[in-house]
């Protein structure tokens, strides 16, 4: 009790004399209150995730930090973004293709906003988790709320690339880039892996009572 | 030449029993009385409801989709729902039985919660219902109290 009790009072930062950075730019172009403390204080460092620019996406943010492997952040990052370049470009490609007007309005040109919806359509309406009852472990299927099931949508997705892109076959960003094209016109492995987990759970259905 | 009479071969007395009548005595190791607590031992929780209906509406219809959730979205939020409507109502009965409160607040007017039956039972308990552990004591009464023959001196008992 006693160590849940007690808080961190101090970290590299030390809470008298550092405050909060803004990572807001509409916050940052206004000037600073006169009984702001940061006024003379030293501020922290921000973080390297917190850059205020117009690109910056909570979706995309999140992607990166589930691709990332062994703390690689930066290469995750690259990683990412580039697949994201791929996207643009193949779109932009597709919409200089296509003829009629009809055709180029049904294309998407924003990278993010097809890499979100991949992601959206990869979503599972459920997980497996394993309930002991009786000595006999049960995959239980449980229901996941939102956020778990982005983290789970990008996941598979993440799972599925790595193995694409393993001794070389293809390079991660691409697989990434096809992946998540697919999945925005609700296609591709993902989205078959994601109805392999409904399938299972389906299947599973009867052990549903075990959630307790 | 025998001297035991053939008639006592087979009959108790031979073996070794005796033949009066066996004489059974009562005594009240517990005291006849309910224990002061329910479902003592295991954790309290509300009667959750699995959503079991919405849950076979959703499998039913992704199954129709061949696992696509795509056209199921009624569904899984209904199912949804349920699901956090059960969430809240647990919670609320945690609330209420580490409060304590009582009235129908927690059961909605059907039945006392165990809580709050737990929680009346504190407010009166049962009279002459005893100290635990009931028949349990360090000594015996044929052992005397200065030497600890069997042990006895460190367990969980009376002091008798």
């Amino acid at each position: 009790m006693a160590l849940r009790r007690s808080i961190r009072v101090c970290n590299m930062y030390d809470p008298r004399v550092f405050r909060e950075p803004i990572t807001d730019l509409k916050e940052l172009r206004k000037p600073l209150d006169k009984d702001d403390e940061r006024n003379f204080l030293f501020v922290k460092a921000m973080k390297s995730d917190e850059t205020p620019t117009f690109y910056k996406d909570r979706v995309i943010d999140k992607m990166i930090r589930v691709c990332t492997k062994d703390g690689q952040k930066e290469t995750a990052r690259q990683n990412v973004q580039n697949a994201l370049e791929i996207i643009k470009r193949r779109q932009y490609k597709a919409w200089k293709k296509a003829e009629t007007e009809e055709e180029r309005k049904t294309i998407e040109l924003d990278a993010f906003k097809v890499a979100k919806q991949g992601i959206r359509n990869c979503h599972p309406l459920m997980k497996l988790q394993g309930v002991t009852r009786g000595g006999t472990t049960y995959q239980v299927p449980f229901p996941i709320e939102e956020p778990e099931a982005e983290f789970r949508a990008m996941k598979m997705m993440r799972d599925i690339c790595r193995q694409r892109a393993k001794h070389g076959e293809t390079h991660f960003k691409d697989i990434l880039a096809t992946e998540l094209l697919a999945a925005s016109q609700n296609e591709g492995s993902t989205i078959q892996a994601k109805q392999e987990l409904h399938k299972t759970c389906e299947a599973n259905r009867a052990y549903a009572h075990y959630r307790a | 030449m025998f001297t035991t009479s053939p008639i006592f071969k087979e009959r108790a007395l031979a073996r070794g029993k005796s033949i009066y009548p066996k004489i059974k005595t009562f005594s009240e190791i517990l005291p006849l009385a309910g224990k002061n607590r329910v479902q003592a031992g295991q954790k309290q929780r509300a009667a959750s409801s699995s959503c079991t209906q919405e849950l076979q509406a959703l499998f039913g219809c992704l199954k129709k989709w061949e696992f696509d959730d795509k056209p199921c979205a009624k569904q899984h939020s209904s199912y949804m729902d349920c699901v956090h409507k059960g969430a809240e109502e647990a919670a609320e009965y945690m609330e209420a039985a580490k409060k304590g409160t009582l009235g129908d607040g927690g059961s909605s007017g059907k039945s006392m919660t165990s809580a709050q039956f737990n929680k009346i039972m504190k407010l009166f308990p049962q009279p002459d219902l005893g100290q635990q552990p009931y028949r349990q004591m360090k000594r015996l009464p044929t052992q005397s109290y200065a030497e600890d023959t069997f042990h006895r001196k460190h367990w969980a008992g009376k002091r008798s």
